[in-house]
């Protein structure tokens, strides 16, 4: 019945600007897609204006081994990162994506190598999961969370 | 135009009684139901044939189309199964009728008469109904206390029955488990190894967006391995939840997804 609602509701063409409606989901994947492109892109470009730009003033950032991370926090840390390391791989493999009103959730796994001016590589993979909110001017992150994925057997 | 219609379906649900479905033309419910069953299968033609050339859909948030609008977005649109209307009821004014059903979270208002000797839709008004966001969050605070219960009492089947037949729970360091059965063989394994007490659930904060209800919050438990010598691990960590709305107005765990505070992980 859900699906059929959604599928009516996008047929009457409701107005995408109301809070909690469901509109052309299609549409909003694609606009999402395009936000998580330059997301990618400005953490592979080093661009922290371009990278804060894509979240929400209410983001929270919810990282292993420590509390949440707020705006100011998670402000924070882009420039931290940015100025630290140069980030020559980010690739993102989604595993679900579906749109929920204003909200879109978007679950999946990454790769990242970070390189410090000093010392070795640093290569991180885990898994996330991403609430996209819909905002004056296009989607940002609203929700960031990763937890660590199976660590590999070890070949005996 | 649009104003006129607009003050005309709402003048005639204020002012006429409801009538029994006895009461309504045969040929009048024959058209809605066909109506309703060609917006489902994209029928163009058929639509066409039973909306007035004047008609005029009022949206949400003021959207208003035309009926040349709403035709163009038919014929884009792909076919699905075909919808049973809820709470369907039926007013008379005159020779139109006002005709009011429900499918899912929308309640929609339209008003017929005849045209050219034939019935057909002058105008419809959609309204989303969402949930009572209190009763959402008041079902959510049960769902967390009973889920609290079952998991201090080892019981597996329980914690996964406030999870959706297709949930993904992905705990930290273990493989995503996907779907009913998936989250029972995870919980049936950590609960095999580990006892739970002192659970906590602590929510931050919750929104609803459509059919889902997103949950941030905290846990904080200790789990007393159920065999060797360890210790027991006292931990604390938070969570990202997306509750997922039934059909029978409950609320269940689609997405579940956690992490720990301690450093190192669990």
């Amino acid at each position: 019945m859900k699906a059929v609602a959604r599928t009516l509701l996008v047929a009457l063409a409701i107005s995408a600007c109301r809070r909690g409606a469901v509109v052309d989901s299609a549409a909003d994947r694609a606009a999402v897609d395009s936000a998580l492109a330059q997301y990618r892109q400005a953490w592979l470009q080093g661009d922290t204006a371009k990278a804060l730009g894509l979240i929400s003033s209410d983001v929270r950032f919810l990282f292993p081994g420590e509390p949440d991370l707020r705006a100011d926090a998670v402000h924070a840390l882009f420039i931290s990162e940015m100025a630290t390391y140069r980030i020559p791989t980010l690739n993102l493999t989604r595993a679900d994506f579906f749109v929920a009103g204003d909200h879109a959730v978007d679950i999946g796994t990454y790769e990242e190598i970070q390189i410090p001016k000093t010392g070795a590589p640093i290569h991180g993979t885990g898994r996330y999961m991403t609430v996209w909110r819909r905002e004056a001017g296009g989607w940002r992150i609203w929700r960031f969370m990763i937890n660590e994925l199976p660590k590999p057997r070890s070949t005996p | 135009m649009s104003a006129r219609l607009l003050f005309l379906t709402t003048a005639i649900l204020a002012v006429t009684p409801l009538v029994a479905p006895a009461q309504v033309p045969a040929d009048l419910q024959a058209a809605a139901r066909t109506r309703i069953i060609a917006i489902a299968k994209a029928d163009s033609a058929t639509w066409d044939r039973l909306t007035s050339d004047s008609f005029t859909v009022f949206g949400v948030n003021n959207h208003v189309l035309t009926k040349a609008q709403r035709l163009a977005g038919l014929k884009q649109q792909t076919p699905i199964a075909p919808i049973t209307p809820s709470y369907e009821h039926w007013q008379r004014a005159g020779n139109a009728f006002a005709h009011r059903y429900q499918i899912g979270n929308l309640m929609i208002h339209e008003v017929w008469a005849k045209e050219r000797g034939a019935w057909r839709v002058a105008s419809i008004q959609v309204t989303v109904v969402e949930p009572d966001s209190a009763v959402a969050r008041h079902a959510i605070d049960n769902g967390n206390a009973a889920f609290l219960a079952a998991l201090q009492r080892g019981d597996a089947a329980d914690l996964a029955s406030h999870y959706t037949d297709d949930a993904v729970l992905m705990v930290p360091g273990m493989p995503a488990s996907v779907g009913r059965a998936g989250v029972t063989q995870g919980f049936t394994g950590f609960l095999t190894q580990f006892s739970i007490t002192n659970a906590r659930l602590a929510t931050a904060d919750v929104i609803i967006s459509g059919y889902y209800l997103i949950e941030r919050g905290a846990y904080s438990w200790t789990l007393h391995p159920k065999t060797g010598t360890g210790a027991d691990i006292v931990d604390n960590g938070k969570y990202l939840t997306v509750w997922e709305r039934q059909d029978d107005g409950s609320w269940k765990i689609s997405r579940d997804i956690s992490n720990s505070d301690r450093p190192g992980g669990m």
